[in-house]
């Protein structure tokens, strides 16, 4: 066995683990809830270090405001050059290069980054953050290095991983997640000051970018292939269970964690035996075509049997309320389903990259 | 926006938003150490208590993070130590796989194998090896989260995975 093989054996092996035994559908116990004991001098000795804590922070302050004075000459010049720039406007994301920043000798290529989401939206915790990337580049220590996130504006940890990406114009896209879902309930801001960054040989960033985006109900449903039921838990909460058909034997589903990419309305299917338009509630788990989606065609199956597509079917009841219930970003797993591991680039399969490989930085190295 | 953030940066961690961030993969690394999720959930509850005692640590989250995964290792190792006089005292004739054979009953046979190899590695190749292949720490994180040189971890490293191939080699 080669060593590679071996660390990623030992990674997936102490992953399977962990996670087998704390789910992600885990809900957070309460700090403190079972030690009141203990509750009690916390709060005595917080009173005794929110002196020298105070007495610190005002340092810190003014340290941070020489600092700021320091540095707001260059920086102002710097801003007026930017606002002189053609197109200065656009208040929301992208800072347009107006010169080449600093090192006007050597010849560089600009490389653009385009976020896929946009300000202000609200998603499941599952959600992987995209950035499409629009030159193969070598290196992107930097641009992982530059990249600070923050949930309900404390600092989180988080980072990168590239893929190759089908978006036109963009040969490479980086996801970006914490180890584990997004806390829910939580508004999330990412900074990419990035703009006149290298990326590599000849290559450097030409724009900064920021999102804010929020996340909703910790909503994580699993589909289990032996009883044909999906269970779907809220804020660590039981919803509801529903009987569900998976994939038939010719195409089975895909097994492993998936994230609902788009809500559709009513779309066409094709099936063993089938061919239907007009199929309602349909929520998207990958690009190829997985779909939680009302197939009232094949009740009978629902909870017994095998027999879709590759799809999640429902009942149109079921699809309905779980249409209303679900948003875009929200996790669905399926730890038994039959076929074989969904990848990363077959949708939203972030989650089936184990955080130690997913450190590496995947296609494009990070560190 | 930066000059906006800064006075709050300079106060106190807020230790419930790091703890329902961080309490998952805290619990997580916990398990993979002492091999039982109720000592385990014991451990990280204990680590964020202990964080409110270091106003050091809580100037700065990533400080308080490593502060919380430091105090995750050493508790974890307390465990394992109260753990070993029990049985030394108590020399009950129990099968030995007494915890955590539940919960390893889904694993592949691939990776049951490995864990078994894994925890049959002395105790820092072991710790070694979960910050490093798990947590995904760097040589220089291990060092300071053990509170050992950068040369000791990859010592420890090195030896640790030597013994794991020669353990799970064999196998394809």
């Amino acid at each position: 066995m080669n060593d590679d093989r071996l660390e990623r054996l030992v990674a997936g092996a102490l992953e399977e683990k962990a996670r087998a035994a704390v789910g992600d559908d885990r809900a957070v116990p309460q700090l403190d809830a079972h030690t009141s004991h203990r509750a009690v001098t916390g709060r005595r000795r917080r009173t005794a270090w929110l002196a020298p804590l105070a007495a610190a922070a005002a340092v810190v302050v003014v340290a941070l405001g020489l600092v700021f004075a320091f540095r707001s000459a260059p920086s102002k010049d710097h801003q007026q050059r930017v606002a002189a720039g053609p197109s200065a406007g656009a208040p929301a994301t992208a800072t347009p290069l107006s010169t080449a920043p600093s090192t006007p000798a050597v010849a560089t290529t600009p490389v653009h980054v385009k976020l896929k989401f946009s300000d202000g939206s609200t998603f499941g915790v599952g959600i992987p953050v995209i950035a499409y990337v629009s030159r193969r580049i070598t290196d992107a220590s930097g641009f992982a290095r530059a990249t600070t996130v923050t949930v309900n504006g404390q600092p989180a940890q988080g980072a990168w991983y590239f893929e190759n990406s089908a978006e036109p114009g963009y040969p490479l896209e980086a996801h970006f997640r914490m180890p584990d879902y997004w806390p829910a309930h939580s508004k999330i801001h990412l900074d990419l000051p990035v703009r006149g960054m290298a990326a590599g040989r000849g290559l450097a960033f030409d724009d900064s970018l920021t999102l804010d985006f929020s996340t909703g109900a910790a909503n994580v449903a699993t589909v289990d292939d032996l009883t044909h039921k999906m269970t779907l838990l809220s804020d660590g909460r039981l919803v509801g269970t529903y009987p569900v058909s998976l994939g038939g034997t010719s195409t089975p589903t895909s097994r492993g964690t998936k994230v609902i990419m788009e809500k559709g309305a009513s779309i066409c299917m094709r099936g063993p035996g089938y061919y239907e338009c007009g199929v309602k509630y349909t929520q998207r788990l990958t690009y190829g075509g997985e779909y939680l989606h009302a197939a009232p065609w094949n009740t009978s199956n629902l909870g017994r049997l095998d027999s879709s597509n590759g799809c999640t079917n429902l009942s149109i009841t079921d699809a309905a309320m779980l249409y209303k219930t679900l948003q875009i970003g929200d996790v669905v797993t399926y730890p038994n389903a039959r076929g074989p591991m969904m990848q990363l680039a077959q949708g939203y399969g972030d989650w089936n990259v184990a955080w130690s490989q997913w450190l590496s930085g995947g296609a494009v190295r990070t560190s | 926006m930066a000059v906006e953030d800064a006075p709050r940066a300079a106060l106190a961690v807020d230790v419930p938003t790091l703890y329902e961030t961080h309490w998952r993969a805290m619990v997580r690394l916990a398990v993979l150490l002492v091999d039982d999720l109720a000592s385990a959930e014991d451990v990280v509850q204990d680590a964020f208590v202990a964080l409110h005692t270091r106003v050091d640590a809580l100037r700065d989250p990533n400080a308080a993070l490593a502060y919380v995964r430091a105090s995750v290792v050493n508790l974890s190792r307390s465990v394992i130590r109260k753990r070993q006089t029990v049985r030394k005292h108590l020399r009950v004739a129990e099968p030995e796989a007494t915890e955590a054979a539940d919960h390893e009953v889904l694993l592949r046979d691939e990776h049951r194998a490995a864990l078994a190899a894994v925890r049959a590695l002395p105790r820092r190749q072991q710790e070694v090896v979960i910050l490093r292949y798990w947590s995904g720490l760097s040589e220089r994180e291990i060092a300071a989260t053990l509170g050992i040189s950068a040369g000791s971890v990859k010592s420890a490293a090195s030896r640790g995975m030597a013994s794991l191939q020669r353990v799970l080699g064999g196998q394809s």
